[in-house]
């Protein structure tokens, strides 16, 4: 019941608001656990403008349970399937909680256009193109996003993704800063030829963010959490 | 009823305790572990210390717990964190959960860091204090954000934020969570939800339900006091035929179930229901779930002092103690040794703590997996076709001889060759009788399938001995279990107490129990070079299978008055039966851990 009443405001809501890009509609009148949502390419990225639709199928126990989203439009990102659609999104898995809605969670999104995690890719190919030659990356999104994501309403307002492609390379010494942790820890057990993210993970799983070089038993229960 | 199948079950568990606190002390007057059994109910994986040969067992010992005696310990911790901290025993627990039990940890890290950094990272609020009144009416403009109902409503929120939800949303939430540790359902906070909040919500979902039913109650009482109409007396009339009916179609399912998924002791069925009705009552309350939740969070992460009872749905927990030895410290030693860590739960579920599969004394984990395996395993049926069938010639598609002559003709490919020398018939033409038969290529083959052959009826001959032990297990577990009401029958028609019946279940779990072990221990034979020992290990196989089978023979007597007569002849059976048992057990173990037999190259 509460389930019902919840869409339905939802729907409601989401027509209200105008601002936001974000639309959704029911594929059957009388079906509420099948929508459509679509929304735009965030300016500043190669997929500006480009109109992005979203299958969204709504489980029985919404909104306790993340709704089912897969994207229709094919597109070209490191956290999105080239193939399916599929996407890999937190708030869409274990970090859905019930007061995130349908709305927020295309706007979530829209955000994850904006901002790739590499590091946890869904479409590897992809992850790696981004990380090794961000130029690239950004002329086939591009491309991609002229061919499957056509908007005639949209002008795109340059086509310059320099700060777009920036963005990758700062994302990598961000993810020390993120955690707080000290970049010259981190230096420590790279120096030994672990990679990054497995340091990473380690640091913070024993919640960690700053070794001293002569603390030879912190850095051995690091190594064993590494290795484990 | 169940009051009295209660009583018996504890007064079942302290004589066993007794008695067997007391053969200890037979053994060995001087050892205080008899005492410490008594007290605190240790246990061990094996009786004796020593076996009557002179091996040292290294016993294990362990103590079957409940998850209510770790909640209560875990509670203990909190206390004694919070005695230190003076934060409560809300603030102490989500700590402890977010330090996972690491108290040493937390204290450290209470100290060095600034608390209130250290309180927003775990998730607490500015204060300890658990707020009153958290569950409240709400205005009649208040919109329930997850459920979008309007107001008035019951509302809920944690004490130091200020995101209300409707309590039905609430506690839905808080169900669907995987963790002990929920958080606020806002995105923005970062606030857990702590027992003493949680305790308000708890109480008083309990008390709405509980006001529903009596109001469904009255309902009830209400329309059955009306005058009833004749569809109503149909009905009424009717009902008890269809109900018993249904009964006896429910309790035939249960008693097939019970004998398909347990090899694992009589009492199953009734324990079986008191465990639905527990899980019943705990997941109705709110406050208990969470505990039971931490319990099981703590067990999972302390894997290696606490195994959950791998027996399908049993909630008991095996608490490790350490070893009676100087040699052996850990588990994994002590299987390496070819130990069998065999431990019991207090619903009598025996299993291996090692690798938690089902008793399985005498083989050791090792042999167990492999004999699993080798069971499953297509190699055994390609043993089959080696040494059955021959490839033809031509285009090698494997062939059965099922009768007839030598002249061969394949069904794939209509070649036409000879049984014998896998030649080509041409050259038989004209006489039935193969001539290249002293061929060196023809000889070749045949030992190759000579040896595949002795291989498979070897395999063949300890299968058969493990299933047949196997089905009989399962049968005598099928065919006991329908006697339960027996017992019951016996003491009700004989007018004997409990414990003038007790013998006949006695028989039953023994013989079970024996059953397992000597169906195991064929699957060991199975990997044992033959030797004086392994003919030695035979004997005593088959001297324990004599027993199982004289004892195995009282239960077809049927009639009760009979069977109360036998009694002496029940007890003399099964007592001899249990010595031989525990014989049986210590010379297998004296022969693995001494290293008196060797294994065959099957075993890797």
């Amino acid at each position: 019941m509460s389930r019902v009443k919840r869409i339905a405001k939802e729907l409601e809501d989401v027509k209200k608001d105008a601002l936001s890009g974000v639309t959704l509609t029911l594929v059957e009148e009388d079906d509420l656990s099948h929508l459509k949502g679509t929304f735009i390419g965030p300016p500043g990225t190669p997929y500006e403008g480009g109109l992005f639709e979203v299958d969204i199928q709504i489980p029985d126990a919404y909104p306790f349970k993340p709704p089912l989203m897969k994207f229709d439009t094919k597109i070209y990102h490191p956290n999105i399937s080239s193939q399916t659609g599929a996407i890999c999104l937190d708030i869409l898995k274990d970090a859905w909680t019930p007061i995130l809605t349908l709305k927020s969670s295309l706007i979530s999104l829209q955000s994850l256009l904006q901002s790739p995690e590499p590091t946890d890719p869904q479409d590897a190919q992809v992850a790696k193109v981004y990380m090794s030659d961000p130029k690239k990356f950004a002329e086939t999104a591009a491309s991609w996003t002229k061919i499957y994501a056509p908007n005639d309403n949209y002008q795109p307002s340059k086509t310059n993704y320099d700060e777009f492609v920036q963005q990758s390379k700062v994302q990598d010494q961000d993810e020390c800063a993120k955690y707080g942790i000290e970049r010259a820890t981190v230096q420590i057990f790279e120096d030994m030829g672990f990679p990054k993210d497995k340091i990473i993970g380690a640091l913070r799983k024993l919640n960690l963010k700053k070794i001293r070089v002569d603390d030879v038993q912190t850095q051995q229960s690091v190594l064993d959490e590494i290795l484990h | 009823m169940s009051d009295y199948e209660f009583e018996y079950e504890t007064e079942d568990e302290y004589s066993n305790l007794e008695s067997e606190a007391d053969s200890l002390d037979d053994l060995d007057s001087e050892d205080e572990i008899g005492d410490v059994l008594r007290a605190d109910s240790v246990h061990y994986s094996f009786k004796n210390k020593q076996t009557a040969g002179g091996l040292c067992t290294h016993r294990m010992r362990y103590k079957p717990v409940e998850a209510d005696e770790i909640e209560a310990q875990l509670k203990a911790r909190v206390a004694n964190v919070d005695t230190i901290l003076q934060l409560g025993a809300d603030d102490c627990t989500v700590l402890l959960l977010k330090y996972g039990w690491n108290d040493q940890k937390l204290l450290e890290d209470y100290t060095t860091q600034e608390p209130e950094s250290l309180r927003r990272e775990c998730g607490l609020g500015p204060e300890s204090r658990v707020r009153a009144r958290l569950v409240r009416e709400s205005e009649p403009q208040f919109l329930c954000q997850i459920c979008c109902s309007d107001g008035p409503l019951y509302t809920f929120q944690l004490s130091w934020c200020d995101h209300r939800y409707c309590v039905d949303c609430y506690v839905r939430y808080i169900r669907g969570g995987q963790s002990a540790l929920v958080k606020c359902p806002d995105t923005s906070c970062a606030l857990y939800v702590r027992p003493g909040e949680l305790e308000q919500l708890s109480t008083f979902e309990e008390q709405r339900v509980r006001q529903q039913e009596e109001h469904e109650n009255q309902l009830r009482k209400q329309s059955v006091s009306g005058p009833l109409t004749s569809e109503e007396i149909m009905a009424k009339y009717q009902k008890p035929l269809v109900d018993s009916s249904d009964e006896e179609l429910d309790e035939d399912q249960e008693s097939d179930e019970s004998a398909e998924d347990a090899l694992f002791n009589f009492h199953e069925r009734h324990i079986k229901q008191q465990r639905l009705e527990k899980q019943n009552q705990r997941n109705k309350i709110l406050l208990r779930r969470y505990w039971y939740t931490v319990v099981v969070q703590y067990t999972k992460k302390h894997f290696k002092t606490f195994k959950n009872c791998p027996a399908i749905d049993c909630e008991c927990f095996i608490e490790y103690l350490g070893f009676d030895s100087d040699v052996i410290t850990s588990v994994e030693e002590y299987v390496a040794h070819k130990y069998i860590p065999i431990v019991q739960c207090s619903n009598g579920h025996r299993f291996c703590y090692a690798c938690l599969s089902e008793d399985h004394a005498p083989a050791t984990c090792t042999v167990v997996q492999t004999w699993i395996k080798t069971c499953a395993d297509e190699t055994e049926t390609s043993h089959w076709i080696t040494a059955n069938t021959k490839d033809c010639p031509k285009c090698s598609s494997p062939i059965e001889k099922n009768g007839g002559c030598n002249h061969m003709t394949c069904g794939e490919c209509h070649y036409q060759f000879c049984w014998i020398c896998l030649g080509d018939w041409s050259r038989h033409k004209n006489n039935y009788v193969c001539t290249s038969f002293n061929d060196e290529e023809s000889k070749k083959e045949r030992e190759k399938q000579e040896t595949s052959r002795v291989s498979l009826k070897r395999y063949l001959f300890y299968f058969d001995l493990f299933e047949i032990h196997r089905v009989s297990l399962k049968k005598d577990t099928e065919f006991l279990a329908k006697l339960e009401h027996r017992v019951q029958e016996i003491q009700q028609r004989a007018k004997v107490s409990w414990i003038e019946a007790h013998f006949y279940r006695e028989s039953i779990d023994i013989l079970l129990r024996c059953r397992i072990t000597l169906m195991w221990s064929y699957a060991l034979m199975f990997y044992f070079k033959s030797s004086a020992e392994k003919g030695f290990l035979e004997r005593t196989q088959s001297n324990l299978s004599n027993h199982v089978e004289a004892l195995s023979k009282l239960f077809e007597i049927t009639p009760t008055e009979k069977v109360i007569k036998e009694k002496e002849a029940f007890l003399t059976k099964s007592n001899a039966l249990k010595s031989c048992h525990e014989k049986c057990i210590e010379k297998f173990m004296e022969s693995l851990v001494l290293g008196r037999i060797s294994f065959t190259s099957e075993l890797k």
